[in-house]
């Protein structure tokens, strides 16, 4: 018996397997195929016959991968892919860094607050590190949504980098009032533009998030 | 059967111009293609969505997704303002290649 649920289920796996990876591409090309099957199943086809003739229409997945690989031009858009894996890369390097951040934050929190016999004001501390603290859950929170891909992914990781760039830029001009080293904090500052950059408004039509 | 090469030189053009009558999706501008050109021009199905992301990523088509009539999910693309320059500048050079051939015919009869 044939079942077409299972049959597009495991045909959408063999796209993804080979190198269509972008699920708004895949439910595009899974739209037509099933308008396509509807319409010769209509018109008197068996149903398996019709999802393999669609099949067969829409072309294997080598040679639309190709096709999908490159914008087009020298200097043409990354390919959809491509695209898609660097996405992948930033949201995970932001969920990572913001965890590690995170991590940090909070052992100094329990130092500072409970080891340290100079304790600044409770009020303070919680307060600078909370702030700290819900900037690098936005990090997190934000990535992840930006692996799903959701829309506020971007929004929530753009308003973090912006709000990172402050302290950032101004540590630059004033490097003896921070902890960390110029080149972190340069590193730190770059990679916060490089994301507000590759995240911008715009891009959107074509960077396929998941 | 149209040369390949052709077929691919013509897709950009033909997808410009059908959009110009109105909003549509992939799989009604292929059924158009095929029905206008008498099945001649017969574009791989998938083939056709490359097209349409490379246009949309150079500005010239836009996309939503929309709902079919039963209720899927289904994206729609209308053509912008530079595509509307892109395709008047594929009518101008498509005219005057056939200009030239239609030229070169009437001559060789004399």
């Amino acid at each position: 018996m044939f079942d077409r649920e299972q049959a597009i289920t495991e045909w959408r796996q063999r796209m993804r397997a080979g190198g269509i990876i972008t699920p708004p591409t895949l439910d595009e090309l899974e739209s037509h195929l099933r308008e396509s099957m509807g319409e010769k199943v209509r018109a008197g086809w068996d149903e398996a016959a019709a999802f393999k003739a669609a099949g067969d229409e829409l072309g294997k997945a080598g040679l639309l991968k190709r096709e999908f690989a490159w914008a087009g031009g020298l200097w043409g858009g990354l390919g959809e892919n491509l695209a898609t894996r660097l996405n992948r890369l930033l949201a995970l390097t932001w969920v990572g860094l913001s965890f590690w951040l995170l991590s940090n934050t909070l052992l100094i929190c329990h130092e500072r607050f409970f080891q340290d016999a100079t304790k600044p004001t409770a009020g303070l501390l919680i307060l600078v590190l909370g702030i700290i603290a819900f900037q690098e859950l936005g990090g997190i929170i934000g990535g992840i949504l930006l692996l799903r891909g959701a829309a506020g992914g971007r929004y929530l990781i753009c308003t973090v980098a912006v709000l990172a760039l402050i302290p950032d830029t101004f540590a630059l001009f004033h490097p003896h009032n921070h902890p960390a080293t110029i080149g972190y904090i340069l590193a730190h500052v770059f990679f916060d533009l490089v994301t507000l950059w590759w995240l911008r408004p715009g891009r959107h039509a074509r960077v396929a998030v998941n | 059967m149209i040369r390949k090469e052709l077929v691919a030189a013509s897709a950009e053009p033909l997808v410009l111009a059908l959009l110009a009558r109105g909003e549509s999706y992939g799989y009604a501008i292929i059924q158009e293609v095929k029905a206008r050109s008498g099945g001649q021009l017969q574009w791989t199905d998938g083939m056709l969505y490359p097209v349409l992301h490379r246009l949309e990523r150079r500005g010239l088509i836009q996309a939503r997704w929309g709902e079919s009539e039963t209720g899927r999910k289904r994206k729609y693309y209308s053509l912008k303002k530079d595509g509307k320059a892109a395709m008047a500048k594929h009518d101008e050079q498509w005219t005057m290649v056939h200009a030239v051939l239609a030229g070169l015919k009437g001559e060789s009869y004399v």
